[in-house]
């Protein structure tokens, strides 16, 4: 049953609006890189020893959060950590037909972050089927991890 | 008037001149010392050059930097900033050496309260002792360098071993070369400082938490008996050339036995 409020129309302005500002206004950008699970052959550890394969990365808007970087000292010395949100509008997800999955690797400020969890809950109105974005929480990943970038000697 | 505070070193430990003797500079190769510093090189040398860690990553074989665990800050940012990716992130795999304790040995134990325990050594080959047939005709005893060492302490010293590797598969390949080794000399053979290395335990942690990496590592500990020896104990040279047989010629004539003693 159509509500009262938050009709067709309604959204279609949100989105609207949303996206004007996401890529006009705010305009971050980061690259997704998402495995390519048909490519990348897993050992019995279910591990990509032998190399991850990515699908091409795509560059899309998003609002991003990130927290302070941290260091944690121990016998192996300083060790980074950074915790980002990335929050992505849906319609902009879906015109480009890309679903990021807990795994996948974003490129953002020169670093690598690995999705760790995804929170789609924004429901317009708490009506499930007007769902408004996706929030991508994504930790700090190991640049040795990723297999994105040649490795030096 | 005014007094000169000589300190108590200087009164119990004249110069003594008559002991300020020339050596050459080649009499003394190693002054006989088995330090800690010695004990982890000897680790560390065997690591880097005989085991020379490697693993397979992406398909390629890339060396395991091998380092020192709780380096200094500067160098752990700095010297090794190529561990690290522009944001500070370590870069896997790597091993890191400990030391994590030492305990001495109970069953090689000497006796402390006696006051210099030491051994005596010989060397086979003197430079004194050139061969020729006035030599042998006149029947001159070859001439013997000998050395009194002071006794080591026995210790029981262990290592933790940490490889660290994105996957098992490498951590895999990194254990089993430390497995292979153990049971062997350690260090460099070129010199005397090659102790006895045995692996203790083998441990394996894998954990995965939600906000951070996964994290893949073998912990391998290490045992080896170590004859520890400082550089000056007593504030003396461990090793002193004491006492070299005189090279002299040794004749017997035959004489019978004397009448009043027969």
């Amino acid at each position: 049953m159509a509500s009262r409020f938050f009709s067709t129309r309604d959204l279609g302005t949100f989105d609207k609006m949303a996206k004007e500002l996401v890529n006009n206004v705010v305009a971050q950008e980061c690259v997704i890189y998402k495995i390519s699970a048909v490519e990348t052959d897993t050992n019995i550890y279910g591990e990509a020893s032998s190399g991850k394969v990515y699908e091409p990365g795509v560059r899309v808007n998003a609002l991003i959060e990130s927290e302070d970087f941290s260091f944690e000292t121990d016998e192996f010395g300083p060790d980074s950590n950074q915790a980002v949100t990335f929050a992505f509008q849906r319609k902009n997800l879906i015109d480009i037909n890309l679903k990021p999955e807990i795994g996948d690797v974003v490129s953002w400020n020169y670093a690598y972050f690995e999705i760790n969890s995804i929170n789609e809950n924004m429901l317009v109105g708490g009506d499930p089927d007007k769902n408004f974005d996706l929030v991508c929480s994504a930790h700090l990943t190991r640049l040795s991890r990723v297999n994105l970038t040649e490795r030096q000697q | 008037m005014a007094h000169r505070n000589i300190p108590d070193i200087e009164k119990i430990d004249p110069v003594n001149r008559a002991k300020e003797i020339q050596r050459s500079t080649d009499e003394f190769i190693d002054d006989g010392s088995f330090t800690l510093l010695n004990l982890d090189q000897s680790i560390l040398w065997t690591i880097r050059n005989k085991i020379q860690p490697q693993v397979i990553d992406n398909g390629q074989k890339i060396a395991v930097p091998v380092l020192w665990g709780t380096a200094e800050r500067w160098k752990s940012v700095k010297t090794d900033g190529y561990l690290r990716d522009i944001r500070g992130k370590i870069m896997v795999p790597i091993v890191l050496v400990n030391r994590t304790s030492m305990e001495p040995n109970e069953s090689l134990t000497p006796n402390k309260d006696v006051k210099n325990i030491q051994s005596l050594h010989y060397k086979k080959y003197s430079s004194k002792n050139k061969y020729s047939r006035f030599s042998v005709q006149q029947g001159k005893k070859p001439t013997y360098e000998l050395f009194h060492i002071t006794m080591p302490d026995y210790m029981t010293v262990q290592y933790e071993i940490i490889l660290w590797c994105e996957y098992l598969e490498q951590v895999n390949q990194l254990t089993e070369t430390f497995v292979f080794h153990e049971g062997k000399y350690w260090g460099d053979p070129s010199t005397n400082k090659t102790p006895y290395v045995k692996g203790v335990t083998y441990e394996f942690a894998q954990e995965i938490s939600t906000d951070t990496d996964r994290l893949i590592r073998t912990t391998v500990t290490l045992e080896t008996l170590a004859e520890l020896l400082p550089k000056y104990a007593d504030g003396k040279a461990n090793i002193n050339k004491t006492f070299a047989v005189e090279n002299v010629a040794v004749t017997f004539n035959e004489t019978g036995i004397p009448p009043e003693l027969e």
